[in-house]
Parts: structure tokens; C-alpha cells; sequence
């Protein structure tokens, strides 16, 4: 599925961790395309290496990673080539990331307005009259009710999802190229998910962003995705269309999983992953 | 507004404080000894000069008048006289209380001038050779006893190399300036006296080196643990993903979290100082109140105790206090949900 | 019973062999069993008598004869050194020991039961904690009048409030986990809870402070007996020979080094150790 849109390509993505057991492998020979406006979404269960992919895009890897072999193909470079300082003015600007909770990601000390307006300042100079104002206008857009109260507060003032909000606008108020979002949902209370999701999928739509969408979730995954990539113990096991996928997995973890989506009526045993392998 | 009320709610503990000392000063002071007058006197006194003493101090009445009149004399800083100085008390205190408060503040300065550079350094080079170099120097600070590192220091560096002057706030023969805050580097510098200055300067380098010593060693382990704790958190990271320049990252985003603790830390820093200042006193003969408090306890110079250590306990009440209001403005968490 | 107590062996093995591996704590073992063993044997490892005056050889440089050299009175400085290992170490121990116990029960009753009792207790700590460490132990000291016992109470009385503090932190973590709230529902009673329950958590944290603090408490109780309160000549406690030895510092410096030395050594060993035990304990806390 290589096309002359794509926006992002990694080939033979491999990357280990440096442990005091030695180095395990968290992402074996991993390749995949990213189209234009395209919502990609990485599925896997914890340690699958999906947040290893997300964070290697980003060049945020912890320090004792190392990236075994692969490329990422960025507007026309491959960004692990790059220098600190160019692969700096690509992050938050190009590609922009959204974590799982989102007040940690915060930082306590500093008010909501400032931590979004850096990011304008950082990368467009503004002075910091224009990038408040462009930050409110952010927060506006992303549904906070009483946006200029909520820029001068401190993250612990702010519920889950207005946190997650603002993170997006932190996010997005460059119009970024490419956003990957680690599990931007799961930390939210339920009825907060959906709007939460419904904004990202309207912003991106707006702003003609590419995701990478990474979930533990795969009914998440197909409600949202254009293609999907599922990964088990650092490999990719599918990557495909989403409705392909739904109707012809052809992997036994894939099918394992899509059997393990509660269905409403089901009755019976959940089957486990050998039984399905062996039938 | 919610920082009114914690302030409010903070300075109402430190008068209970307040009380509390002075209940223990008491403790220490009436209740405990069984015989004041005559561990001072010694068997040989005379029963009259016995029995005047007595009544002068107030100990034929019943204990817990004696806690009454007790509370009433040190709120109106009447702690009695001195046995040793035969002075109130009071002026006592107010004579070699500057000299010590010099003391103790200029240790605090070299402490956190050594300290927070060397536990920053240390955290963002972590595991390098001077990281490992200053967590040595730092495990030996905090083990090194005062008074031997002053003994030490003195014999090295005022004996054999005679690079620090003698012990004492200023050489023979030179005048302290006429006293405003009774701190001889201020007074001097106020009144324009640089020859005095300098020469005070250079007597109170060596008693705050060694002061700060201790200090140092744990100002830099709070303060390299605390930046270790913060960049590993997840605005930290955060931060790098917003294509934040380094320097931005770790001025704004780490110092600002990291050195709240450390602020804290300056404030137990300055009991410890005060502490210190006891036992260095003795051995830079400073005129100061550790010494004096030396000597009350030594002597058993009741009121003298009673004053010194009442004084020396509100001083560092009062930094903590102030400690802790500024930790109210400087970390936004303690403040609490948004009112409405 | 017995595969408890052989998986119990195994773990405190597993424990050792990371505090051996230790940088630190190799060392701080060292220094910490060194010292132990210097006091329980001194009789054996002293090479003279530590009261006994060598009058002919009074203030005497180190050498093969006396390793550390000589005081005033003529005594080896090293055979009272290695007498003064037991004061410092037993002042030590015995007034951790008191300590963790005091601190031990108020930290578990303020923390589990909360509400008034609470605040009171911890007012009253804030109360001795208002006051520097040494200046209240001397205070305390000074009116009890000398000995060892007097020290080790004045010593006490400091301490007891950090503990107080440290394991009511610890009680008031776990006191709302799940387990806590399972054996209420059963009927546990609340001392059942506290001793069952609450105590092995308390324990780690309890270890590390109290061997930091038995650094801390050899710098205190030197430095009371450097100030001349508490134990007196002529017994050889660390810091009152320091103090000892001031006089002389100029020309005859060995009376005041050597004893001072030994107060940083045992100081830092112990602080190696709590360190050491607080990286080994911590790991297992987190997992």
C-alpha cells in the first residue's frame, strides 16, 4: 500500500531495550505506510511494542533503547539520520504526540495558557500576546467550556477530559503533518471517551492530520481507523485495511482477538488463544 | 482567597507552637532539676542566700503558678537575670544574637551556593566521575562531625598554613562599626568602613566553610534526588516532545519542579546551621548565642537556658515558618481545587 | 511451618546478597560489623588499659609503641578508642532502639486511628520538632545531669518524633488499601490488623532509618560530649576526648585527630549501610 501520498514510511523497524536481564527485543522488523489525512491504528496488548513504535517517530525513546536497524521515512528524510537540534523543530511542530494520562503530562507548576503558548513560541516566534491568543483560540476550538478561566489554571484544577483537551491543543495548534496518540482514551471515564475521540477525529478531519491511533482496543480501533496494524510481542502479525481485517483475519491473534470482543446475545466460552490456533 | 486561609491556618500552628517551646523550656527548666539553686550554689550556700534565691525565682509557689508567671515573663521577654553575666538575661540575648544569626546565614549562603550547582551537575551527569566524586564528597559530609572538622581546619589553615586569620568576628585592634543590625559584615559596609568589612569578611570565611560543610553535603542529595525524580516524570518528557529547546526544557520545566523541595530542605538546613553553630562557636570563639548556650547549659545558668534556647527555637520556627509560606506560592498543588 | 521458614531463609539471603553487591554496602557492612566486633571485644583487642596513666610518656607521637599516640594523662589513645567503639555504639543503639519502640506505637495509633488523636499527637511532635536537634538534647541532657543513661534518654527524647512521623506516613498510605479494608469487613480487630497487616510494611522503612540514625546519633552524642554534657571524663567517649584534646591541638594534634576520625568513619559506615539498605529495601517495596 505505498502510495505517492504517504506521509510517513517505516521500513524493518527493529529496536531493543538495554536491561540488567540484557537486551530484549521490543520491536522486530516492523513496516508500515501512513497515507495522507490516513487514521492508522497500531493494536497489540501491553508490551506488544506499540508505545515503542509511537515514541521512536518522535525520537523520544528512554535513553536505554537502541535502535537496531530501519528506517522512518519523513517529508523525504529519514528522521533517524536527522541532528538533535532538526529533529527538535519536527517535534511539536510536524509530528506531534498525545500521552495516556493526561495530567502527568502536564507540568504542576505551570499554568495551562503558558504550557500551550511555548509551543507557538517555540516554533513560530510569536511574541506572547499573539500566542495566548492563538493558544485560547486552540482551547476554544478543542470544546473547553470557559477557555480564558481554564488558561489560567493549574492541571490539578482540571477533571480528566479537560486535561486531555488541553493536551490536544497543545498537540494540534500547529496543524502537525503527523499525531500519534498513545492511548489518548483509556485514562478517561467512559462517557468522556467518546467526546474525546469525536474531537480528535473532527480536528484531524479539519486539519488534514495524519494519526497513528495506538490502542489496546481493537473495537476502538474500527471504529476510528482507515487501516489497522496489529502487533504481538514486537512483530506485526496484520496490517491491512480495517474491513479486510474484520472479515478475513488472517492471523490466529487477530482472530483470537476479534473473538474476545463481547458481543451482546453470546453465549458460551470465550475461547483461548491455542484452542483457536489448533481448531 | 485559599493561600490566605492556609497562611491564616499555618500561622496559628507556629503559636502553638510557640507555646509548646515555652512548656518545654519550663520542663527543662523547673520541673526536671530537682534542686536549681542548689546545683548552682553547690551544699556550701548559706540557707538565707538559699531561701532569697528562692523566693526571688519564684520557686516556693506552687508549680503550676510557677508555669503561669513563667509564660507571662518570657511573652514580655523577662527571662531573669543571669547568674554567670548577672545581666537580664535579655541583653544577653540581644548582644550575642547578631553574631550568630551572621554566622548561620552566611553558612546558609556557601551551603546553597555549593550544594544545589553540585546536586544539579551531579543528576544531569548521572553515573559520570563527578557525579560519583560529589556523592562521595556528599556521603562524607554528612558524616563528618563539626566541631572535630573546625579543630582540623583551624590547625591547617590558621597554624600551619597561615592562610585564615585567628579565631574571633575581627583581628585585634580593629573596631567593630557603630552596630545597626549588630551584623558586623552589614554594620561596616552601612557605615562604609571596607577595611572592616574586608578584615570581617576574611575572619568568619573559615567558621562558615566549616558550618557549611554539613550543610552542603545535604543540600546536594536533596537536590540531585529531586531533579533525578523530576526529569524522569512525564512532562519532562513531554516538554522534549514539544520540540522545546534543552535549555528551555530544563530551566523551565525541571528547576522549577525540582527545586521545590529544596527550598523546604533550607529550612531544616537552617536549624541544622544553628545547631552547628553551638558547637563551632567554642572552638572560632565567636561571640555568639551557641556559645553563650554553652556555657548557660555548662554552668547551669537556669534563665540563661530558659533564653538561649527559647530564642534559638523561634528562630528556627521562624525560618520554617516562612519556609513554608513560600512553598504555599511556589507549588500551586497545595492550594487545592478551583473554588466554584 | 517449615517450607515458611526455609522460604523466610531464602529471602534474607536474597536481601544480604544484594546489600553485599552494593558498592555502598560492602563497605558500610565493613565499617558496621568492624565497629560491632571492636566493642564487644575491646577487653581482647585493646592493647592497654584505657584509664591507665603512662606518666613517663605523656603526650607521645604516634608510634610502634602507641599506634595513635598518647594523651595528656598519658593513656594510648588507641586503647581508648577502642573502649569509647562500645559508649557511642551502645548510647547508639540502645537510643534507636527506645526510639523506633515510641515512634513505633504513636506513628501506628495516630495513623490508624486518625481523628483527634491524630491531631494532637502530631502537634506534640511538631512541638519537639520546633527545637534543633542538639540544642534540645542538650537542654534535656544538661537538666537530667550526667551519665550515659541521662544521654540516651536526652537522645530519645529528640529522636522520637521523626519516627512518630515517618511510620504514621507509612500507616496512613496502606491503611486504605484493600487488604486493610478486607480484614476489617472480617471482623479482624484493629490490634490484629496493626501487628498482622500494617507491621511488616512499617518494617523496611523502619530498618533504613533507624541504621541512618544510628550514624546521626553517634554525631550527637559526640558532639554532647565534646560540649562536656552528658558522659564526662575520664571516661573515653569519642567526643569528649576530641575535647580532650583541643588544647593541645597545635603541637601534640594526634589527641583530638585520631578520636574525631573514628567519629566519621563509624558515622559514615552506618550512613553507607542505610543507604545501601534503603536502595535494596526500596526495590522490593516498589515491585
Amino acid at each position: 500500500m505505498t502510495c505517492l501520498e504517504d506521509i510517513l514510511k517505516v521500513n524493518n523497524l527493529t529496536i531493543s531495550y538495554r536491561t540488567l536481564r540484557g537486551k530484549v527485543k521490543a520491536v522486530e522488523n516492523v513496516s508500515f505506510n501512513l497515507g495522507k489525512g490516513k487514521i492508522l491504528a497500531v493494536v497489540g496488548e501491553t508490551g506488544s511494542g506499540k508505545t515503542t513504535i509511537g515514541l521512536a517517530i518522535l525520537r523520544i525513546l528512554p535513553p536505554n533503547a537502541v535502535i537496531e536497524k530501519g528506517e522512518i521515512w519523513f517529508n523525504g528524510k529519514n528522521i533517524l539520520d536527522l541532528d538533535e537540534d532538526a529533529m527538535r523543530r519536527i517535534r511539536g511542530k510536524e509530528i506531534s504526540i498525545i500521552f495516556q494520562e493526561p495530567k502527568i503530562t502536564l507540568n504542576p507548576v505551570l499554568k495551562i495558557g503558558e504550557q500551550i503558548a511555548e509551543v507557538p513560541i517555540e516554533h513560530l516566534g510569536l511574541d506572547k500576546k499573539e500566542a495566548y491568543k492563538l493558544a485560547r483560540k486552540m482551547l476554544e476550538r478543542t470544546g473547553v467550556p470557559d477557555p480564558d478561566r481554564v488558561m489560567n489554571s493549574y492541571p490539578h484544577e482540571l477533571s480528566g477530559g479537560m486535561a486531555q483537551r488541553v493536551v490536544i491543543s497543545i498537540a494540534m495548534i500547529l496543524r502537525p503533518k503527523l499525531l500519534v496518540a498513545d492511548e489518548p482514551t483509556s485514562a478517561l471515564d467512559v462517557s468522556v471517551q467518546a467526546q474525546v475521540l469525536d474531537l480528535i477525529q473532527e480536528l484531524v478531519r479539519e486539519t488534514g492530520t495524519s494519526v497513528i491511533f495506538i490502542t489496546h482496543d481493537l473495537s476502538l480501533a474500527a471504529e476510528i481507523a482507515d487501516e489497522i496494524l496489529v502487533m504481538y510481542y514486537g512483530k506485526v502479525v496484520e496490517y491491512g485495511d480495517v474491513f479486510e481485517i474484520f472479515k478475513t483475519p488472517k492471523h490466529p491473534y487477530t482472530r483470537a482477538l476479534l473473538n474476545a470482543i463481547p458481543r451482546i446475545g453470546f453465549r458460551g466460552r470465550l475461547k483461548s488463544l491455542e484452542e483457536m490456533i489448533n481448531a | 482567597m485559599r493561600v490566605r486561609k492556609l497562611i491564616a491556618r499555618r500561622i496559628a500552628l507556629m503559636i502553638f507552637v510557640l507555646w509548646g517551646i515555652i512548656t518545654i523550656t519550663f520542663i527543662v527548666a523547673r520541673v526536671i532539676p530537682a534542686d536549681p539553686i542548689g546545683s548552682i550554689l553547690g551544699p556550701q550556700a548559706p540557707p538565707e542566700l538559699v531561701e532569697k534565691l528562692r523566693k526571688e525565682w519564684g520557686l516556693d509557689k506552687p508549680l503550676y503558678q510557677q508555669y503561669f508567671d513563667y509564660i507571662i515573663n518570657v511573652l514580655h521577654g523577662d527571662f531573669g537575670k543571669s547568674i554567670k553575666t548577672n545581666r537580664p538575661v535579655l541583653e544577653d540575648l540581644k548582644q550575642f544574637f547578631p553574631a550568630t544569626i551572621e554566622l548561620a546565614t552566611f553558612s546558609l549562603i556557601i551551603a546553597v551556593l555549593i550544594g544545589v550547582p553540585l546536586g544539579i551537575l551531579s543528576a544531569l551527569k548521572k553515573d559520570s566521575t563527578i557525579d560519583y566524586l560529589s556523592r562521595m564528597f556528599a556521603l562524607t559530609g554528612v558524616s563528618t562531625p563539626v566541631f572535630w572538622l573546625g579543630l582540623v581546619l583551624l590547625y591547617l589553615f590558621y597554624y600551619k598554613i597561615q592562610i585564615f586569620p585567628e579565631p574571633g568576628r575581627l583581628s585585634v585592634g580593629v573596631q567593630p562599626p557603630d552596630p545597626i543590625t549588630g551584623m558586623i559584615l552589614l554594620d561596616s559596609l552601612l557605615r562604609g568602613k571596607f577595611d572592616v568589612f574586608l578584615d570581617a569578611l576574611k575572619h568568619i570565611i573559615l567558621p562558615s566553610i566549616v558550618l557549611g560543610f554539613y550543610n552542603s553535603a545535604y543540600i546536594m542529595r536533596i537536590t540531585r534526588a529531586s531533579v533525578l525524580e523530576v526529569v524522569s516524570q512525564e512532562y519532562v518528557r513531554m516538554a522534549i516532545a514539544k520540540g522545546l529547546r534543552r535549555r528551555k526544557v530544563i530551566l523551565k520545566h525541571v528547576f522549577r519542579n525540582a527545586m521545590i523541595p529544596v527550598v523546604t530542605v533550607i529550612g531544616i538546613t537552617y536549624g541544622s546551621l544553628l545547631e552547628g553553630a553551638v558547637l563551632t562557636e567554642t572552638i572560632f570563639a565567636w561571640p555568639g548565642l551557641g556559645r553563650y548556650a554553652t556555657q548557660a547549659f555548662l554552668s547551669l545558668d537556669y534563665n540563661a537556658v530558659v533564653g538561649a534556647t527559647f530564642l534559638i527555637a523561634l528562630v528556627y520556627s521562624l525560618v520554617n515558618l516562612v519556609v513554608d509560606v513560600l512553598y504555599i506560592y511556589i507549588d500551586p498543588r497545595t492550594r487545592g481545587a478551583l473554588e466554584g | 511451618m517449615k517450607t515458611n521458614e526455609r522460604i523466610s531463609m531464602l529471602i534474607k539471603n536474597e536481601k544480604l546478597i544484594e546489600l553485599w553487591r552494593h558498592p555502598n554496602g560492602k563497605i558500610g557492612i565493613i565499617i558496621s560489623v568492624v565497629l560491632v566486633l571492636m566493642a564487644v571485644f575491646a577487653p581482647l583487642i585493646s592493647p592497654y588499659d584505657p584509664n591507665y596513666p603512662d606518666t613517663a610518656n605523656r603526650l607521645a607521637p604516634p608510634s610502634t609503641k602507641h599506634l595513635f599516640g598518647t594523651d595528656q594523662l598519658g593513656r594510648d589513645i588507641l586503647s581508648r578508642i577502642i573502649w569509647g567503639s562500645r559508649i557511642s555504639l551502645s548510647i547508639a543503639f540502645l537510643a534507636v532502639f527506645v526510639t523506633s519502640v515510641i515512634g513505633l506505637v504513636v506513628g501506628l495509633v495516630s495513623g490508624y486511628y486518625g481523628g483527634k488523636i491524630d491531631i494532637l499527637l502530631m502537634r506534640i511532635t511538631d512541638i519537639f520538632m520546633a527545637f534543633p536537634r542538639l540544642v534540645l538534647a542538650l537542654a534535656f541532657a544538661s537538666a537530667l545531669g550526667p551519665g550515659i543513661y541521662n544521654v540516651i534518654i536526652a537522645i530519645s527524647i529528640v529522636y522520637w518524633s521523626f519516627y512518630a512521623r515517618l511510620i504514621r506516613g507509612v500507616v496512613l498510605q496502606i491503611r486504605n488499601e484493600l487488604y486493610i479494608q478486607a480484614a476489617k469487613a472480617i471482623g479482624a480487630s484493629d490490634l490484629r490488623i496493626m501487628f498482622l497487616h500494617i507491621l511488616p510494611m512499617v518494617t523496611a522503612p523502619l530498618l533504613v532509618q533507624a541504621t541512618l540514625d544510628i550514624g546521626g546519633t553517634i554525631l550527637l552524642a559526640s558532639g554532647l560530649g565534646f560540649l562536656g554534657i552528658g558522659v564526662q571524663p575520664p571516661t573515653p567517649e569519642w567526643g569528649v576526648m576530641v575535647s580532650e584534646g583541643r588544647r593541645f591541638i597545635t603541637h601534640e594534634w594526634w589527641v583530638s585527630t585520631f578520636p574525631g576520625l573514628f567519629i566519621l568513619i563509624a558515622t559514615l559506615g552506618f550512613n553507607l549501610l542505610g543507604d545501601a539498605l534503603r536502595d535494596v529495601l526500596d526495590v522490593k517495596l516498589k515491585r
